[in-house]
């Protein structure tokens, strides 16, 4: 029984008081029929709303993986249905917001459960800023066809959908350090997963998932059965870091991270971004040598609690005095020297 | 949506989006459903219950008219009502084009649409004079007397009335209770009379009730007409959440309205028959039936106008209120506890209220001279005299409790009494005395009255027998105030009484010789002689018209009416005749009422009267004798209305109080008879329960009401049955199929049967909770609940459980045939 359940169930029993005192006064066989009706239908439309329900199976798919700011990203939820009697009351309770911008703002969701059909119905939603736009399934809850009870079922379906920001040139940005290959003369040509340069192979072996389709020794895996891939030598030294301070002109810090990330992509340049988790004081450090790892770092980032970003400079280097040199400090939406 | 809303809706949106960075648009469908086809479905059902309805009511009465051309009309008029909500132009404009077309309709048709009410009307009054057994006299013109064709053009015209209302109630509010309503009344000029409609006009409405109550406590299917067409989702905005709702689903109103139209049907073949069962404790009356068969009755005799004036029948004290009365409240418990010697059977007044002054439909007990009010305990004590020597008085003590009554007056006894010394006709109701009260300190001394007598319970004394009392006549001073007061009648009704004196010939068979009271009293039979052989007492008198005078239109056209009638307009006329005289009201304490009280001297009786026992009479004043009480009331063969009137406290207590349906003329009496004998039989067939019930309200109560719960009985057998061949039916095909199988050598196919009905078992007792388990699941599942249950540990192992697992995986997964052996081991265990 649902709170809402209230209303239907006492209009319904005065209905049913009203008619049994006509019925009661005036003794028409008409009335003695409807009262029957009155009280029939209650238990038959619950039983049947409960033996129906059992036929109709939900699922919220989207057709976006990922949005850019002012796209559309359109959710659809499909009610297949495979009952005689249609369900008119089927809800689906649901949230959605921008992990940046919080607003649980609860939903419904109302839609009919038609005789042996599949209903698909498309949930646009416009978005306007980047951050990662969490749609929250919780519930479905299916009323019988007087209203009067309302069964829940848990539906815990989350979609997380990344708003990509806007495209904007990079800033200028400080370019102070050199690598160790470069210092040396050597030209680095190879990355290895991690974004480090090396030229040292570690081993060859199979192929895992998540290993870069470019490390397929070919040669060796039209030899083998298997795909064999090459695995290098890591070598732990980048030369920039990115910290993004997500505190004041959100998107435009956003922005900015992006650009800067594709121009040291462009350049060849693996760099590392320190993501800042304000709650623990910890760093996570992310190696981007690619868009792939760019955006992978992005919706980590997107996720990352932004509450108290304002001291996240000021951590980093308590924590890390030594490594201070060459960091891209992107903060209230501009680049920000720190090197005096 | 309107423009408004729709702007505050867009501003929203932008809020959202520039706030939280996202928001959501409207929301699409797949299938959008087209408004047309809405409107068409919507059509349908209008047409059910429109259908259902006005034809089902005249079908009831057997009037003849054109099927087709009917169904063909109403349906086209259901769909312009229904294509009204199609979007906002249709709204603003589509009443108007509808009432347009019953207009010219009613102009262009007016003689057909009129002749064909008028046929209906006959036809329904008809038949109601033959249910009442009342003859109204009423026949209405039919100036076109082709039945056919009049009344298929009165269908549809009240048609296209019906489909409007219909289309407010169902396609812009879905609502069950006003469908109904709409729906019942006129249900009810059948139904009323015990008419039954066909029943496929009762399927139709029980399946629109069905479908409205389902499609309205969705709440989808109202759709404004102020909805976009092509919005499938509508969005409601709350602090606290957002709802977006489907506006309607085509499908899903048009495949309720099939189920609704079987499932009505069924049901009306399975308790169909309680239509045509003659329950005899239908005919059993109640206080509210009787209420609502009085107004029918008024109806059917002076109109259906008539039950919109103002005035309504006594009952109780009106205090001298006799027009518009509508502050009756019998509550049937005792008013007035009266403890009295009896002397003989002669009834007793208990005078509560004296009507001094008539003023248009209310008599007052002030008196207005010379601007100034005298009130009504002045007036009193100027006409009553105290005996001033009681020695040689028989005096009778009576001690009235006063429980329920009116606690503003005194409720003073007097006999009236038959006197042979006027020289007029032996039988004349006279009572000789004025009331006076025992002194508290002094039993023996009589005092005058006064406020204090106004207690819960006093005493009093009366004279019970005639005795020569000097009431003080003939004191000129007295005689002429008297006569300054009680021969006041308004002049605007001087016209009616004078008209009456000569149409009564109240002067008839008086002669000079006679004395001043013999005068007056013979005067006085006279007029009662005229009411009882000109006109008729009944509770039901009809209504005065809101602008008639009460009195005029009693003694000019109605003629019909009970003891407030008759007391008012006596009085009235024989002060036209010169005749002092005022109404009275109170309590009439007759003398079979009342019993012997226990633990009391012989031939004390206590009496307990209630507003049943209200009563009005006339006092005149006559010479020697001073005020004495006259009965004008004819005698009547029905119970006075105020003993089943109906209050709000007395509402419920009615249902207790047995009555029979009762008749206004003593021709119609057969009906009365009948009913009686059908309440007797009633009683002959619970051997002697009508005295043992008539003391047990409830056990009457079930008996009238039991025909309610024939339905049900039949429904819960019918659903028993079902049951249990439903039951019946799913074991022989499982043992059917299970047979087949092992005969076949299929043990895996039998087992797996048998795995299938246990895993449905095992999910109802919630061991395995998992919506679709593989048998792994299962297997988790059991072992899990073996843990924890000792019961089941003694049984099986874990081990077991593992092998006959097995058993079930090989036989569902597996090529390899299982053995008779595994199969029975695995069945025990599933089983």
């Amino acid at each position: 029984m649902n709170k809402r359940n209230l209303p239907y169930l006492i209009t319904y029993i005065l209905e049913i008081i009203l008619v049994l005192l006509v019925a009661v006064f005036f003794r028409q066989p008409l009335l003695s029929v409807l009262l029957l009706l009155l009280l029939i239908m209650p238990p038959i439309s619950i039983l049947l709303t409960k033996h129906e329900m059992q036929k109709l199976s939900v699922s919220v798919t989207s057709k976006n993986l990922e949005a850019s700011c002012d796209e559309i990203i359109n959710v659809i939820i499909t009610a297949e249905y495979t009952g005689f009697i249609p369900l008119l009351n089927c809800e689906l309770s649901f949230t959605f917001e921008n992990f940046f911008y919080p607003h649980k703002e609860p939903q419904e969701f109302v839609f009919p459960a038609e005789s042996r059909q599949t209903g698909e119905f498309t949930l646009p939603f416009s978005v306007t800023k980047a951050g990662m736009i969490v749609i929250n399934m919780t519930e479905l809850n299916i009323t019988d066809y007087l209203h009067l009870y309302t069964f829940s079922i848990p539906k815990e379906m989350t979609l997380e959908i990344p708003v990509i920001p806007d495209d904007i040139p990079a800033p200028p940005y400080p370019k102070k350090r050199t690598s160790p290959s470069e210092r040396s003369g050597e030209v680095s040509e190879i990355y290895t997963k991690n974004g480090e340069k090396s030229r040292d192979l570690k081993q060859l072996r199979e192929y895992r998932a998540g290993d870069r389709i470019k490390d397929i020794h070919w040669n060796l895996t039209a030899k083998t059965d298997d795909i064999m891939v090459r695995e290098y030598e890591e070598i732990r030294e980048l030369y920039y870091l990115v910290l993004p301070v997500l505190n004041n002109s959100l998107q435009k810090t956003l922005e900015i991270f992006v650009a800067v990330g594709k121009d040291l992509i462009k350049e060849r340049e693996p760099f590392t971004v320190a993501i800042y988790n304000a709650n623990d004081n910890t760093f996570s450090m992310e190696i981007v040598t690619e868009e792939e790892d760019l955006y992978a770092t992005l919706y980590k980032l997107y996720k990352c609690p932004i509450t108290g970003f304002d001291n996240a400079y000021t951590a980093y280097t308590e924590q890390f005095p030594d490594n201070t040199d060459g960091i891209i400090l992107i903060e209230d939406g501009k680049i920000v020297s720190k090197d005096n | 949506m309107n423009k408004r809303r729709k702007a505050r809706e867009e501003k929203n949106r932008i809020n959202e989006a520039e706030t939280y960075g996202i928001t959501l648009l409207d929301i699409k469908k797949n299938r959008s459903d087209n408004r047309v086809f809405l409107c068409l479905v919507r059509a349908l059902l209008l047409f059910l219950a429109v259908y259902g309805t006005i034809v089902g009511v005249v079908a009831s009465f057997e009037l003849p008219f054109s099927v087709p051309i009917v169904v063909v009309s109403l349906f086209v008029l259901s769909l312009m009502s229904s294509f009204i909500y199609y979007n906002r132009i249709t709204f603003y404009v589509g009443y108007v084009v509808i009432f347009l077309i019953l207009i010219i309709m009613a102009f262009a048709f007016y003689l057909y649409i009129n002749s064909g009410f008028q046929a209906f009307l006959n036809e329904v009054i008809s038949r109601y004079e033959t249910f009442f057994s009342i003859v109204s006299g009423r026949v209405a013109e039919e100036q076109i007397t082709d039945r056919y064709l009049t009344v298929t053009a009165m269908l549809i015209f009240v048609g296209g009335i019906f489909s409007i209302f219909f289309n407010i109630t169902i396609s812009g509010y879905m609502d069950l209770p006003m469908t109904f309503i709409v729906s019942f009344l006129p249900l009810q000029i059948a139904f009323y009379i015990d008419i039954v409609p066909p029943r496929i006009y009762l399927i139709m409405l029980v399946c629109v009730y069905i479908s409205v109550a389902v499609l309205g406590r969705s709440g989808h299917y109202t759709l404004p007409y102020r909805y976009d067409v092509n919005v499938p989702f509508g969005r409601r905005r709350t602090k606290k959440k957002q709802t977006h709702f489907y506006q309607a689903s085509g499908m899903g109103m048009v495949v309720m309205l099939l189920y609704s139209l079987v499932f009505s049907t069924i049901l009306m073949l399975l308790v169909g028959g309680i239509f045509s069962a003659d329950f005899s404790t239908r005919k059993l009356s109640n206080v509210v039936k009787d209420k609502t068969d009085k107004y029918v009755k008024t109806a059917v005799v002076s109109g259906v106008t008539s039950l919109f004036n103002r005035y309504d029948a006594v009952g109780g004290l009106a205090k001298g209120q006799l027009g518009g009365i509508r502050s009756v409240n019998p509550d049937y418990q005792t008013d007035l506890i009266v403890d009295y010697v009896k002397t003989d059977n002669s009834d007793m007044y208990l005078k509560a209220f004296t009507g001094v002054r008539y003023e248009k439909n209310r008599f007052y007990n002030t008196l207005k001279i010379n601007d100034r009010i005298i009130p009504a305990d002045e007036i009193i004590s100027m006409d009553d005299y105290t005996p001033t020597e009681t020695a040689n008085i028989p005096f009778s003590k009576m001690s009235i409790e006063n429980v329920g009554a009116d606690k503003t007056y005194n409720y003073q006894p007097y006999i009236p009494f038959m006197t042979t010394d006027s020289g007029s006709p032996s039988k004349t109701g006279i009572a000789p005395k004025r009331t006076a009260y025992l002194s508290e300190t002094n039993p023996s001394e009589i005092i005058s009255p006064s406020a204090s007598l106004k207690e819960d319970t006093y005493e009093t004394v009366y004279l019970p027998l005639m005795g020569n009392v000097n009431y003080g006549a003939d004191d000129p001073a007295r005689k002429n105030l008297y006569e300054e007061l009680y021969t006041y009648y308004p002049t605007y009704l001087e016209g009616t009484l004078s008209a009456i004196g000569s149409e009564a010939n109240l002067t008839n068979g008086i002669t000079d010789k006679m004395s001043s009271k013999q005068r007056t009293i013979m005067m006085a039979e006279n007029l009662r002689k005229f009411y009882e052989e000109n006109f008729t007492y009944t509770y039901t008198p009809g209504a005065t018209p809101i602008n008639d005078d009460m009195v005029e239109y009693f003694l000019t056209k109605n003629r019909r009416g009970f003891c407030a009638h008759f007391a008012a307009s006596a009085t009235l006329i024989m002060r036209y005749m010169g005749v002092p005289a005022r109404y009275c009201e109170g309590y009439l304490l007759e003398g079979s009422v009342g019993a012997p009280l226990p633990n009391a001297p012989s031939g004390v009786y206590e009496a307990e009267l209630s507003d049943a026992n209200a009563h009005s009479w006339v006092e005149i004043y006559v010479d020697d004798y001073g005020w004495i009480p006259y009965e004008m009331t004819p005698p009547s063969y029905e119970t006075e209305e105020s003993n089943r009137s109906l209050g709000f406290f007395g509402f419920f207590s009615g249902l207790f109080n047995r009555t029979e349906r009762l008749v206004d003329d003593t021709d119609g009496s057969s009906i009365a008879n009948a009913l009686n004998n059908n309440a007797n039989s009633l009683t002959d067939a619970t051997g002697d329960a009508l005295s043992e019930a008539s003391s047990n309200g409830f056990v009457r109560f079930a008996r009238s009401v039991g025909y309610l719960f024939i339905p049900f009985v039949t429904i819960i057998i019918v659903i028993l049955v079902v049951v249990c061949l439903y039951i019946l039916i799913k074991r022989i095909i499982f043992e059917v199929k299970r047979r087949r199988f092992i005969k076949a050598g299929n043990y895996n196919d039998a087992l797996l049967l048998e795995y299938n009905r246990a895993l449905k078992k095992w999910k109802k007792k919630k061991i395995v909770t998992i919506e679709n388990p593989t048998v792994r699941d299962v297997e988790e599942s059991l072992r899990s609940h073996i843990k924890n249950n000792d019961r089941m540990n003694k049984t099986i192992t874990e081990e077991g459980l593992s092998e006959l697992m097995d058993i079930v995986y090989c036989a569902a997964f597996s090529e390899i045939d299982i053995s008779e052996e595994e199969y029975n081991r695995t069945r025990e265990f599933l089983s």
